[in-house]
């Protein structure tokens, strides 16, 4: 079982161990210290987002379904929120820029981040170790999904409630943004966008959950929503 | 050597920039964005789009954004490419309030942030006000189903309605924005073939503000509806030989990141002497000298640059006392339409003076759904996170689950109404240098520290007073139900970095703009506000003391006289811009 304390060495490690892959990242994986990260099966990660779509905004997938918290209409797993998810979470941070390197690559974090996500699940609930999916953390009953967030969060700003100057930095900050994060991809065009031609494939699942734009494909340029001035006053006095 | 180079073409740059090349001094602008020369093909309606656009990142979209360290729960809105953060700014163009300003006596002078007024009065500012509100220009919001909506709820609440541009009571109104009001087909007709300028003028009501305006199709730049500075003194600043007689076209240069200001000593001061930057497209560094330098990166960047330039710093104040509105907001869900996400972003607001004030807004889906995310008050119905207070709403923290499909299945039958705090000036809120990170290509990087849980007691209460309020409005405009947001630092009206002040020892510049600690050199971004204004949107008020500092370096620096009060200003919408700018849009497309 994972002590509190155990948590927090494990983030504190994390934190340091992401701060310091940017001054030594031909080092640390010559010496595998970024394995976490960079090894993280790319199924199990997606696993882990997808356990995190679905706690968000739960629809008729096997995902809700398992978490006991589900509907009858598509949800975030629809949208691929998950999916998204991961890859912003690896295109955040650009690799270091040195004299020598032209790279505008980033440091994958969602690795690293998923297998502090899975190993808090293991602790709220062991018996998540086994189950359908690949990732603890999606084997959780809802309850225990926000039970893992709460201890992702409040845990970690904790410290910094008690010291300020004591920050756990980059986890704090993503595990504080990332629901929100996921809430936006799956209720944005994301999924359905064709960059090519800055058009859409088909509608977005979210613009059909919440009702946007009636049937269109493409957002208005303007609405006939103009109902004059308050009290008739097209301008104020002075 | 040019007479002056203003870094940054954001918020309050663009003003120094047009103002001095109305004198006819040679100005060079840079940017360390893109310039969106034609946004018409370049942006989108599309949300997640326009995030790549939009952005504090290079010109190349391919590239990832610039890291700034941020060790919290948080998020900061800043943009970089010409016109910065107005480029997403909602056009909320209201004054301060006269309680922040020095030698205010009026009945509640004590509810504000004393220990850090403005170091002038309030009506000495008010001819600079007048000379920006006359140039965006800034008009009285039109009404939509969703002002109607918000209306009826501060109505109920017995608020009285605010006639005038200055906020001395306690009452709401229809926002006073940097938006064009709506003409021709515009606002009445979603005809997209209708909405063409000139048959459609002014703000055809599309609810995309925050996605940069290029509203209406075909509009000259400085004929599109919202006012930010890409729309209106950036193009002014282009051509100031051409509508100004005595005037001379500033030079802008986009894709330029300056990396260090240049002072040397002189008579036993140290003095601004040039300027670095790095052309992104090349990596190449270029320098260039100035007899004057104004800093207008904004309020984590230009504190970045000062340090990262080795600049005097003798009462590390630079950097410090970031206020940032210390955001909160709620979202009623309503039986009937509200037009959420139709019309401007925020057409309507209510004024507590000594409190701050009360947002309403609409968005499109992805943003709301964010909103629902972005939380410092846990999850709702399960944790508080420390942070668990209602204010009387139905619930707080995060929505997720099948409450929050529930509360997502009708865009239309939402309101947003936001609760922005006049917060206290506090030194800990800081810009510092990042250790935790190395450099990037343009020095070390900023991190950006909010002690976001240990605020003053007045800021909290202040926090909690508009919360409460917000849900009571919300609820009397006849919510179901209420959710409060709880917000992390959402730090996106940021003020107050390179503070002005009375005291030198909690300030960087003088009541002038000009930095107390290197000659020739003045700040003219919301960094110099002295603090955060008591709540309203900070542009305006930066873009006046911008117009200020203007006359003040025209005068001190370089003998001329001034004219704000002598002169009358040429709006940005006056037809000799317009030629001017229909004579040169074609050129500026193919440079970019």
């Amino acid at each position: 079982m994972l002590t509190r304390r155990d948590f927090l060495a494990y983030c504190g490690g994390l934190t340091a161990a992401s701060a310091a892959v940017w001054a030594l990242p031909d080092v640390l994986g010559s010496r595998g210290w970024w394995s976490a990260a960079y090894a993280q099966d790319t199924d199990l990660v997606l696993d882990t987002y997808n356990g995190l779509a679905a706690m968000l905004w739960p629809g008729d997938d096997a995902y809700s379904l398992a978490q006991g918290e589900s509907n009858d209409k598509p949800g975030a797993i629809a949208a691929n929120a998950g999916h998204h998810a991961m890859v912003a979470l690896d295109g955040l941070v650009p690799e270091p820029h040195t004299a020598l390197s032209t790279s505008y690559g980033t440091v994958p974090l969602s690795g690293s981040v998923a297998s502090a996500i899975n190993t808090v699940a293991l602790a709220v609930n062991p018996a998540a170790a086994g189950g359908a999916f690949l990732s603890p953390f999606a084997r959780l009953p809802f309850p225990d999904k926000a039970g893992v967030w709460r201890t992702l969060e409040e845990d970690t700003r904790q410290v910094s409630d008690r010291d300020p100057t004591h920050s756990l930095g980059v986890l704090q900050f993503v595990f504080g943004v990332l629901p929100a994060l996921v809430q936006f991809f799956a209720f944005s065009e994301i999924d359905v966008f064709d960059p090519a031609t800055r058009t859409l494939r088909r509608r977005p699942v979210g613009w059909d959950h919440c009702g946007y734009l009636g049937t269109r494909l493409v957002p208005v340029e303007g609405w006939d929503e103009f109902q004059g001035y308050y009290q008739g006053r097209t301008e104020v006095e002075g | 050597m040019r007479d002056v180079i203003v870094i940054g073409a954001g918020g309050g740059g663009p003003i120094v920039a047009k103002e001095l090349a109305a004198r006819g001094l040679d100005v060079l602008l840079l940017e360390a964005g893109p310039r969106h020369a034609d946004p018409e093909r370049q942006w989108s309606h599309f949300e997640n789009d326009a995030s790549h656009y939009l952005r504090w990142g290079p010109a190349d979209r391919a590239k990832p954004a610039w890291l700034r360290e941020l060790p919290h729960n948080g998020a900061i809105a800043q943009l970089s490419g010409v016109g910065g953060t107005t480029q997403h700014y909602l056009g909320n163009s209201p004054r301060a309030m006269p309680g922040a300003f020095a030698g205010y006596a009026g009945a509640d002078a004590d509810a504000y942030d004393t220990a850090h007024r403005f170091p002038f009065a309030y009506h000495e500012l008010v001819p600079y006000y007048e000379w920006v509100e006359h140039t965006l220009p800034v008009q009285t919001a039109p009404m939509g189903t969703k002002e109607a909506v918000f209306f009826r709820g501060a109505e109920r609440l017995g608020l009285p309605l605010n006639t005038t541009k200055d906020i001395t009571r306690d009452s709401f109104r229809p926002q006073e924005n940097a938006i064009l009001q709506p003409g021709g087909n515009a606002g009445r007709t979603t005809d997209a073939d209708r909405l063409v300028w000139p048959q459609a003028t002014g703000c055809t009501l599309c609810g995309f503000c925050a996605q940069g305006c290029y509203q209406p199709r075909q509009a000259p730049a400085n004929l599109k509806a919202k006012r930010s500075t890409d729309n209106s003194y950036v193009p002014m600043a282009l051509t100031a030989g051409r509508w100004q007689p005595g005037g001379r076209d500033v030079t802008l240069i986009a894709d330029a990141f300056v990396t260090a200001i240049g002072a040397a000593p002189q008579g036993g001061e140290t003095v601004a002497r040039h300027v670095t930057w790095r052309v992104g497209a090349t990596g190449e560094r270029v320098t260039e000298e100035a007899k004057v330098i104004v800093l207008a990166g904004g309020a984590t960047e230009s504190p970045r640059l000062w340090l990262n330039s080795n600049l005097p710093n003798p009462n590390d104040w630079v950097g410090r006392g970031y206020t940032d509105h210390y955001f909160d907001g709620v979202i009623g869900e309503f039986d009937e339409d509200t037009g959420s996400s139709k019309g401007p972003v925020s057409a309507a607001r209510a004024d507590f003076p000594g409190r701050g004030w009360l947002l309403h807004a609409g968005f499109q889906p992805a943003f709301t759904a964010l909103l629902y995310g972005f939380s410092d008050g846990g999850i709702a119905g399960f944790y508080g996170n420390g942070h668990p207070d209602t204010a009387g709403a139905d619930t707080t923290g995060r929505l997720i689950g099948n409450r929050f499909a529930d509360s997502m299945s009708g865009i239309g039958r939402l309101l947003l109404v936001g609760a922005i705090t006049d917060d206290d000036v506090e030194a800990n809120n800081r810009v510092t240098l990042s250790q935790a990170y190395p450099p990037d290509e343009h020095g070390a990087i900023p991190k950006v520290f909010f002690d976001h849980r240990h605020r003053s007691a007045r800021t909290v209460a202040n926090r909690e007073f508009l919360t409460r309020k917000a849900v009571e409005l919300v609820r009397a405009a006849g919510a179901r139900a209420v959710h409060r947001l709880n917000m992390p630092p959402l730090i996106l009206h940021t003020m107050s970095t390179m503070r002005m002040g009375l005291d030198a020892a909690d300030s960087v510049c003088d009541p002038n703009g000009a930095a107390r600690a290197v000659r020739h050199l003045y700040i003219a971004d919301n960094s110099v506000l002295a603090n955060s204004l008591g709540g309203p949107n900070p542009t305006l008020t930066t873009q006046a003391v911008a117009t200020r500092t203007a006359e003040t370096i025209f005068t001190l620096e370089f003998g001329g006289d001034p004219w704000v009060g002598h002169e009358a200003p040429v709006s940005s919408i006056d037809p000799i811009v317009t030629q001017a700018v229909i004579d040169q849009e074609p050129i500026w497309r193919t440079r970019g």
